[in-house]
């Protein structure tokens, strides 16, 4: 009994570090080919790169474990920056951030209710309210860019917490806040039984609606958190902001093993997929891999990563 | 009569339990052999390792007196062994021909399909195996009887020397079982063998040629034909005998009547349905599949909407809109679909116990590492649920374990009153009787009343205090006395053989 104990153990280990050998493995890979990716430098640009989609993919994550996807986060990130630089202009500037947050939050609202009270599938209400919002975030800004050089916010985008860059420091801490939200509390059950068998959450007094509108709500919160650190990054926002951010979120998500049907997966997987994605743009424009290579290359490994991940689900049933 | 195929010190692991240890079981030419066994016995296991669906960890498999390899179903099909899925695999919209054919369309000029060869040896293989139907009809309109029939038909015309069948009689009807059995007797006496494999004991009995039992992954017994007999059996499969198998109800009803059903209708199949359920007693919904016991027990739940009617608890009325409002009165509801509308199957067996008390054992809603583990365990131990760790993932444990994971969380909710729908569909005997227990437990200190709908009425006879017999969404008859509960009277009432006599009397309940 005990040996059976060890050795199931053992498996269910190696499964839970995913998409993990696959982060290393190219981090050695970029390390021998060109040393300069080892710097601490290149290191803190890496992750500097990747804290929008980290954040982004946090609340994608969700949605996703619901059996959802939400299509509009790139557009949101693209509201709240605007919201927040011209609100960053008025005398309020103080209230730049929360209004912008509260922006985003109400824009994820919207689809959660779009969702669960309209019964429409996620993927249409969502790539709805990314086109409208696209057209608001443009229309905020008076179709030009919005610039504010002295932007009470700036930090975010610009400073460092020891080494460690302020949205780097924001993005680590949304991914631990969504690691216990999701594992550790009633609601982040509750959003794994929607996802795994929302008939069962359903016979089980579950609100499947509240459960949906939650995770909106929290996508759109980290959406207008990510528009906040561009904007400040920036001291700039426009309608272009995020334009495609969406499938950059989606693919850590699903690198991340986090199953496109609900109910399997976690935010761990999802940094480790978004850093996959970061350390590959980096590593391949510092060994100088042409720009259309680099696009071919990233879509195979997402490929390559999803089809190691489903084999190897497989075996574990074998 | 030479033996065909043996298994040798076959094993096999799965993460979380130990499936098949050292199993070793030959099979003779044109017999037919049933394997019989709980749930997560090791029944499944061993036919998907025959037929190459999963791969053996250790062990050999001899067919033909030579050592063989089966690594995927190509091969085991290569080899003669075909099995007969309870799921049957038929594509609706090709033709006959072009089912048993697949995969291995007879062609001319070595490209295009010959169409005429195709007909004619479908059909050649349609008449071994007496089918009524034609290789060129579309089996969109089947029958599931009819679905198998195309099935063992295609394992026929390929040569296959061995079929396996999981379950075959599950979803048919006595008339269909028969010519099922008399097409097995044919099949045998063309020297084909069959492994056979069914939870329905009588049918074992009366077609097996030896019985080979399991137990916890090992082979505890093997019986010949003059051997076979049910209790034997269950006996082997249980590791007890029956006296004290099934547990005895130990309950008093009273009169004190803890629920009040009052005119019940949806307005299109329910009609008028009134009540009373006793305290601490166990009461049965019967009636024939689709008589609309599983739509009144909703109901009460506030799955679906009633449209008209009142549900009293104790004396007070009860708005039941949600399965909120029911548990939010103590009311549970077993579902009958533990797989569509019970398990969460990727979350933990701790999680699936806990769900729903998450937000009273969660401090601030906050749950700690351990905490659904170590609430579960109680369930566990009184439950007897078989796992090697809470922390495992629903999926991985068998039927009657998964079915006792879904009472658990029922009665952590501490119901008054807790409505089952087939609490032992799809179980086998071992777990039929552990629930059994748990059911005469629940009822026995009178806090918890059960409403139980059940199609199988050995198990209605034997459990109910009383029974209410519903059909065409009425309930037509209601039988008081234990003693006067009997498979005969309920069918009566159930087929509308007897006139409906059933009136709710309110004799000032309310």
């Amino acid at each position: 009994m005990t040996m059976m104990n060890n050795q199931s153990s053992k498996k269910f280990d190696l499964q839970k570090f995913g998409v993990l050998p696959v982060l290393i493995l190219f981090c050695i890979m970029f390390a021998i080919l060109e040393p300069k990716f080892m710097s601490v430098n290149n290191i803190t640009n890496i992750f500097r790169q990747s804290a929008v989609n980290i954040i982004i993919a946090s609340g994608m994550t969700m949605v996703i474990l619901t059996g959802g996807i939400d299509l509009s986060v790139g557009s949101i990130l693209a509201v709240s920056a605007v919201v927040a630089l011209r609100v960053s202009l008025t005398p309020f500037a103080y209230l730049a951030v929360p209004i912008a947050l509260v922006a985003g939050i109400a824009a994820g609202l919207l689809n959660g209710f779009l969702v669960s009270f309209f019964k429409m599938p996620p993927f249409i209400a969502t790539l709805g309210m990314m086109t409208s919002l696209r057209g608001a975030a443009y229309l905020l800004a008076d179709g030009t860019t919005v610039i504010n050089n002295d932007l009470n916010f700036a930090w975010v985008g610009n400073n460092n917490l020891g080494i460690v860059p302020w949205q780097v420091f924001f993005a680590l801490i949304i991914i631990g806040l969504s690691w216990i939200f999701l594992r550790r509390t009633v609601i982040g059950t509750r959003i794994y039984a929607v996802g795994g068998n929302e008939k069962a959450a359903i016979f089980s007094g579950i609100s499947v609606s509240v459960i949906i509108l939650i995770v909106h709500g929290l996508s759109g919160l980290f959406s207008g958190l990510a528009g906040v650190v561009m904007a400040a990054r920036l001291y700039s926002a426009s309608g272009l902001l995020g334009v495609s951010y969406e499938l950059d979120a989606i693919a850590a998500v699903i690198l991340g093993g986090t199953s496109f049907n609900g109910g399997i997966g976690g935010v761990g997987g999802t940094l480790v997929g978004a850093l996959i994605i970061s350390v590959l743009n980096n590593g391949l424009i510092i060994i100088g891999v042409p720009y259309f290579w680099q696009q071919v290359i990233k879509g195979i490994v997402i490929i390559v990563a999803v089809i190691i991940d489903i084999y190897r689900q497989n075996m574990k049933v074998k | 009569m030479g033996i065909i195929l043996e298994v040798r010190n076959i094993s096999k692991r799965f993460p979380g339990c130990k499936a098949l240890d050292d199993v070793s079981i030959h099979l003779n030419e044109g017999e037919l052999l049933s394997v019989v066994g709980e749930n997560g016995a090791g029944k499944s296991t061993l036919m998907k390792i025959l037929a190459g669906v999963y791969n053996r960890d250790s062990g050999e498999i001899i067919l033909n007196g030579k050592p063989v390899d089966i690594k995927a179903p190509r091969d085991a099909l290569d080899l003669g062994i075909s099995l007969i899925h309870q799921e049957l695999s038929v594509a609706p919209d090709i033709t006959v021909a072009e089912n048993l054919f697949m995969g291995r369309e007879p062609l001319k000029h070595g490209f295009f399909i010959d169409r005429k060869k195709l007909i004619s040896e479908s059909n050649r293989i349609l008449d071994m195996v007496e089918a009524p139907f034609r290789a060129h009809q579309y089996p969109r309109e089947f029958s599931i009887a009819e679905q198998q029939l195309m099935e063992i038909a295609k394992a026929v015309g390929q040569n296959s020397r061995i079929l396996i069948m999981d379950e075959p009689t599950a979803s048919l009807s006595q008339h269909e079982m028969e010519s099922l059995f008399k097409l097995i007797e044919r099949l045998k006496k063309k020297n084909i063998s069959i492994i056979y494999i069914s939870h329905r004991l009588k049918e074992v009995v009366d077609i097996s040629d030896r019985v080979a039992v399991l137990r916890d992954g090992s082979l505890v017994a093997t019986l010949e034909k003059h051997e076979i007999n049910e209790n034997d059996i269950v006996k082997h499969m249980v590791g007890r005998t029956l006296s004290d198998f099934y547990g005895q109800a130990k309950n008093s009803t009273s009169d004190d009547v803890v629920l009040s059903v009052r005119n019940l209708s949806d307005d299109t199949f329910i009609k008028d349905v009134s009540f009373n359920l006793y305290k601490g007693e166990i009461l049965a919904l019967t009636g024939l599949v689709g008589a609309g016991r599983t739509e009144i027990a909703q109901m009460l739940f506030g799955l679906d909407k009633r449209v008209s009617g009142d549900i009293y608890k104790r004396g007070e009325k009860l708005e039941i809109a949600s399965p909120i409002d029911a548990m939010r009165n103590q009311i549970g509801f077993l579902s009958e679909d533990r797989k569509g509308s019970g398990l969460f199957i990727e979350m933990s067996a701790a999680d699936n116990i806990s769900f729903n008390v998450l937000r009273k054992i969660a401090s601030y809603g906050f749950l700690g590492r351990d905490t659904t583990e170590d609430f579960s365990k109680q369930y566990i131990n009184s439950m007897q649920i078989r796992l090697s760790s809470p922390k495992v993932k629903a999926l991985s444990l068998s039927g009657g374990n998964q079915q006792k994971l879904l009472l658990s969380r029922w009665l952590s909710i501490k119901p008054e009153i807790l409505i089952l729908d087939e609490p032992t569909r799809g179980v086998d005997v071992g777990a039929k009787s552990e629930i059994y227990k748990i059911i005469f437990d629940l009822v026995a200190d009178g806090k918890t009343s059960v409403i139980f709908i059940s199609s199988e009425l050995p198990e209605v006879i034997w459990l109910a205090n009383r029974v209410l017999v519903v059909r065409d969404g009425s309930i037509v008859g209601e039988i008081k006395e234990k003693s006067q509960i009997t498979q005969d009277h309920i069918m009566q009432y159930a087929t509308g053989v007897k006139k409906p006599d059933y009136h709710f009397t309110d004799n000032g309940t309310v």
